[in-house]
């Protein structure tokens, strides 16, 4: 696959973009740190990460979709939709008019938990009706049509009764199918997949995917996907951003990313993976020893310092810059620095 | 080998009516399950939600009672036990020696009590060990599984996932156990957490001379541990076969498909996929007649909607399909290299 | 079994964080909720009210004095001035003189600034028993000088001190909600813990009583149960005799929320758990289920001891319940009941007033106990 053309604008720019909670009783907490990303038209990318390392408030900041007490602290999401001006998202106020003309117009969502963000009282069709009625003015013979077709679209087996069903009526599968329908209706630039396969069995999750590629490519949209496995990633993605404990760790193309992972997290988190391998091959698992600090006790440093193996002196004192492996694939470890001066000495 | 447990035409069905007088429905969790585990073998049950898994462990160590058939217990020098035909009282003394470790590390342990209350209460409950011997095993058992002495005093809620987990399985071993039963063991925890618990139910499976029966809906993780893998659709056992030969060559359509629906963190592999995968599970209460499978199954014929296939014997498999010689199934294996080698960064 | 078999990744390389029991998050919970804690305060002085009534009052309550019907109340004041113009402070009442209503024709008693009793603090007066079995014969206050008169809160129809009856009310109000709220939920946790935790038909006949009782209307079915009580019991009697009608109404809330706790407590993992360990039913009620939904339980008999005092205070105000010479705010308020006393002596409503706070008090504390009771809820 060939690199992402750089010349190309980015549909999405997230740059340096710091997001922190404040409490009534204790100091504010750094969920997200210098936060850079770049997602172009028509492509996919994932935030990877274990819970807690902020890939989900990532992505709802773009949505401007965290809890009152959060505080996009600095940095912009810029968002440039072809047919627009850019905006700088995190500039908005999170209730704004501009702010809910691009929520559900030009940036859709989906969620792990479709019974979450459908009404239970309505039915399927009638909720999908209603976005495209406000969305493109049409009657609501017309719209009924559209909610059809879109779920056929989206593989929804006999779509004209099961738009007259309510959520609870369809299995977790249909649900899901019928939310990616929603988000469908109003043909976003952007939709931002929050674990949407997650509480799905693996044959489902497997089609869900294979949809969400499918409909990537007819619509052109971009996709901004967040997942805890790697396994999905690999699946899915065109770029990938590693996150841990707030930080983006290591960035780039997918390939690139999985066949040279670069930081000790990424290649720890991909030792971690049981690989599907006959029994001479296997290896034992090389877990990551201890568990996730909170992000109280971060490090001003790079996040990982009390859990890498390589951990050396200037790790907890100072953030590492991003460092250019090859192309766009950067990865934020001292390491690589350190590397690079020591090359550079005998020559 | 004997096995140290069977299972034997085990049916479960769950019947319940909707208000006083409604309509009575009845969902077989369990249809006519046949199975065994060897001593210190891991067997894997797979299959994806509503397939019976989850029953059959809790079958097996007797949290509910089966509908029909039998399970039986081998206890190394004593005659054979049917566990199903025990009432409570005669059950008790073999529940030290079956165990189970639960999914939820976070509901699994009771809020109220001690990290050490926790894990001394089996030895409690058996009247095996008190005053400082109990203490001193309950110390020695949290070691082994990675909970430092000093931490016995405090809640559960101090507490990773992880850690959770940990004390969790010390619970179960704290008895010293034969069999154990992991019901999704490893699901909830973070990647990199599920590798340390992995690798710690191996360790400890060697130490204590275990016999694990894994349940879970990851092929990966039971790749990696288990010896022998049972897979399980709609409460029917549909292959029964040794690892390596499950996923090297599967002899049922539903384990191709599992295998193929199965993510692999390897984006060169990404290509292989042919969307064999189609159709979703039926729901439990409206089971379809003949193979359990033949809605989903691309090899579906007549005599598959009619005629249910028995469990018979292929090569090293048990396989439940009226064609299972003559498919030519795909496995997981690819030929992409296996085990990861980074350069050190 | 040693630990030097197990390879070093196994163990945990950092320490665990010390945090504080579940009693102690809940407490902490508790706190936050301000008017809970205010509220706390007031339900602890009203029993600590009803606990020293014979010490706190400083007449018995059916001691009475033809000379002062309904006698105003008097206050309490701390300094005067003296005929000297110096001041002076001490406790003190003012005295009444009476005037003539010439309209109606009647005797009332006015406050006389002329004339001040002092009122002095652990005086002694005549022998009694402290809660009935401790002799003492010291009151917190009284006047000093014997056959002065003190209402601080005014007097009844029969010159009663009302302040003094309030208090002793307060007692049998109080001790009648708590002891209906202990029977309640003596039958509310045996029903309610055998019917969640075995469930079936017995599940099924007790759900469908709890349904039938609480469908009866509770103000005639009172009426009948009181009505049915023989009149030559003493007044001992009656009052128990009350609060079982009380409680007979008053478990079914309970034995639901024991029942709720019982259904939601038994599929938890950790309850199966005890359960495969061979654990009998006992130790699995008492050492996992009860301790999980104690603090529910206590949230939900505070919140049901209010329901208690009010139905004993209509009970009693409508002649129903206690009898004199028992007295409680329900048979104070039997005082209150016709217009004109109320036009003449309105100081005999504030036994109302004693209900509003107590019932507004146990609420609010019972609300902020049951967000604490679940300090993981949220």
């Amino acid at each position: 696959m060939p690199p992402t053309p750089m010349a190309d604008k980015p549909l999405l720019k997230i740059e340096d973009v710091e997001i922190a909670f404040s409490s009534p009783d204790e100091a504010d907490i750094v969920a997200v740190r210098q936060v850079d990303l770049s997602l172009y038209p028509g492509k996919t990318l994932c935030l990877v990460g274990e819970s807690g390392c902020g890939k989900s408030v990532t992505a709802r900041a773009v949505l401007r979709l965290n809890d009152q007490n959060s505080l996009i602290r600095c940095g912009r999401i810029r968002f440039s939709p072809s047919d627009g001006e850019t905006v700088d998202i995190a500039a908005l106020k999170p209730d704004s008019l501009a702010m809910r003309k691009i929520r559900g117009n030009q940036i859709s969502m989906i969620f792990q938990e479709p019974m979450s963000s459908l009404s239970p009282v309505h039915t399927v069709g009638d909720q999908i009706d209603e976005m495209i009625m406000l969305h493109e003015g049409l009657k609501p013979k017309d719209a009924r049509e559209r909610t059809v077709a879109l779920l056929d679209q989206v593989g929804v087996p006999g779509p004209r009764e099961r738009a007259n069903s309510y959520p609870f009526q369809l299995s977790g599968g249909l649900r899901q199918r019928a939310m990616i329908a929603m988000a469908l209706a109003c043909k976003p630039n952007l939709l931002i997949a929050d674990e949407p396969t997650t509480a799905l069995d693996v044959t489902t999750q497997a089609q869900i995917l294979d949809l969400l590629k499918e409909l990537q490519e007819e619509y052109g949209m971009a996709m901004l996907f967040i997942t805890h496995d790697l396994g999905v990633v690999a699946e899915i993605a065109d770029e990938v951003a590693v996150m841990y404990l707030g930080d983006v760790v290591e960035q780039g193309n997918v390939f690139d990313v999985f066949r040279a992972p670069s930081h000790p997290y990424t290649q720890a988190l991909m030792r971690s993976i049981p690989t599907i391998a006959r029994k001479k091959e296997r290896q034992r698992l090389s877990p990551i020893k201890g568990t996730v600090p909170s992000a109280k006790d971060r490090p001003e440093g790079c996040a990982f310092t009390s859990r890498c193996p390589y951990a050396f002196e200037p790790c907890a004192g100072m953030m590492p810059g991003r460092t250019s492996v090859s192309g766009n694939h950067v990865a934020r470890c001292h390491l690589l620095t350190e590397n690079a001066r020591k090359a550079e000495v005998p020559a | 080998m004997t096995a140290l447990l069977s299972v034997e035409n085990v049916s479960k069905t769950f019947s319940f009516r909707s208000g006083w007088f409604g309509p009575l429905t009845t969902l077989d969790a369990l249809c006519d399950v046949t199975l065994s585990v060897a001593p210190g073998e891991t067997l894997a049950v797979v299959g994806e939600s509503g397939c019976g898994k989850t029953t059959l462990g809790r079958s097996i160590v007797r949290a509910q009672p089966v509908t029909a058939g039998k399970v039986t217990y081998r206890p190394p020098g004593h005659d054979p036990v049917e566990l199903t035909a025990l009432d409570k009282r005669a059950m008790k003394p073999w529940r030290r020696d079956i165990r189970m470790i639960f999914q939820d590390p976070m509901s699994s342990l009771n809020p109220h009590m001690r990290v050490f209350d926790i894990v001394a209460e089996p030895l409690r409950i058996h009247r095996l060990a008190r005053g400082q011997e109990l203490e001193e095993r309950v110390a020695g058992v949290l070691e082994k599984v990675g909970i430092p002495r000093d931490a016995m005093g405090r809640y559960p809620h101090a507490f990773s996932g992880g850690q959770r987990q940990r004390i969790g399985i010390a619970r179960a071993l704290v008895l010293d156990p034969k069999l154990v039963i992991a019901d999704e063991a490893v699901s909830a925890l973070d990647v990199s957490i599920q590798a340390q618990v992995l690798n710690l139910l191996e360790d400890l499976k060697d130490e204590f001379g275990l016999t694990y029966i894994f349940i879970s809906h990851d092929l990966g993780v039971v790749n990696y541990i288990a010896d022998r893998v049972v897979v399980m659709y709609l409460g029917h056992v549909v292959e029964n076969a040794p690892t390596e030969a499950l996923f090297e060559r599967p002899r049922h359509p539903y384990t191709e498909i599992l295998l193929e629906a199965l993510p692999i963190a390897d984006p060169a592999r990404r290509m292989r996929r042919a969307k064999t995968v189609r159709g979703e599970i039926p729901y439990l209460g409206s089971r379809p007649t003949g193979c359990p499978f033949h809605t989903r199954c691309r090899f579906a014929e007549d005599r598959c909607r009619t005629e249910k296939p028995a469990l018979r014997k292929v090569g090293e498999t048990e396989v439940a399909c009226h064609f299972a010689e003559t498919l030519e199934l795909k496995g997981a294996y690819g030929d992409a290299p296996a085990t990861r080698t980074f350069a050190k960064a | 079994m040693t630990a030097e078999t197990l390879p070093r990744e196994h163990v945990l390389p950092e320490a665990v964080p010390v945090r504080e029991s579940q009693a102690g998050l809940m407490w902490r919970r508790f706190r936050q909720h301000r008017l809970a804690v205010w509220s706390l305060w007031i339900v602890a002085a009203f029993y600590f009210v009803a606990l020293f009534a014979e010490f706190l009052a400083p007449f018995e309550p059916s001691a009475y004095n033809p000379r002062y019907t309904y006698a105003a109340p008097q206050g309490l004041h701390f300094s005067y001035t003296d005929e000297e113009g110096s001041w002076r402070f001490g406790p003190y009442v003012y005295g009444y003189k009476v005037e003539i209503d010439q309209a109606a024709m009647r005797r009332t008693f006015v406050v006389d600034k002329e004339v001040r009793h002092p009122v002095g603090f652990f005086v002694e007066t005549k022998p009694y028993h402290l809660l009935g079995i401790i002799p003492m014969n010291v009151k917190l206050f009284g006047p000093t000088e014997p056959r002065a008169p003190l209402y601080i809160l005014g007097a009844d129809r029969l010159g009663r001190d009302l302040l003094s009856r309030l208090i002793h009310g307060t007692r049998i109000s109080l001790s009648i909600g708590l002891i209906g709220v202990v029977l309640s939920l003596f039958f509310g946790v045996i029903i309610g813990g055998f019917s969640g935790y075995y469930g079936g038909w017995f599940d099924s006949v007790v759900q469908r009583v709890i349904e039938f009782i609480r469908s009866l209307p509770t103000i005639p079915l009172w009426l009948g149960l009181a009505a049915a009580l023989p009149r030559d019991w003493s007044s001992l009697q009656i009052y128990f005799a009350i609060t079982v009608i009380l409680s007979l109404i008053g478990w079914t809330e309970l034995a639901r929320v024991v029942r709720g706790r019982f259904l939601a407590l038994r599929t938890e993992d950790f309850v199966t758990a005890a359960r495969l360990d061979g654990a009998s039913d006992w130790r699995v009620i008492t050492r996992h289920m009860v301790p999980n939904f104690m603090s529910h339980i206590i949230a939900a008999t505070t919140l049901a001891i209010p329901g208690m005092i009010l139905a004993e205070t209509a009970l009693s105000f409508l002649g129903l319940g206690l009898q004199a010479p028992i007295v409680s705010w329900g048979t104070l308020l039997q005082e209150a009941q016709n217009i004109r006393t109320l036009a003449s002596a309105p100081w005999l409503l504030l036994p109302g007033v004693a209900v509003v706070v107590a019932i507004l008090a146990l609420n609010f504390l019972g609300d902020g106990l049951r967000d604490a009771a679940d300090p993981y809820g949220r």
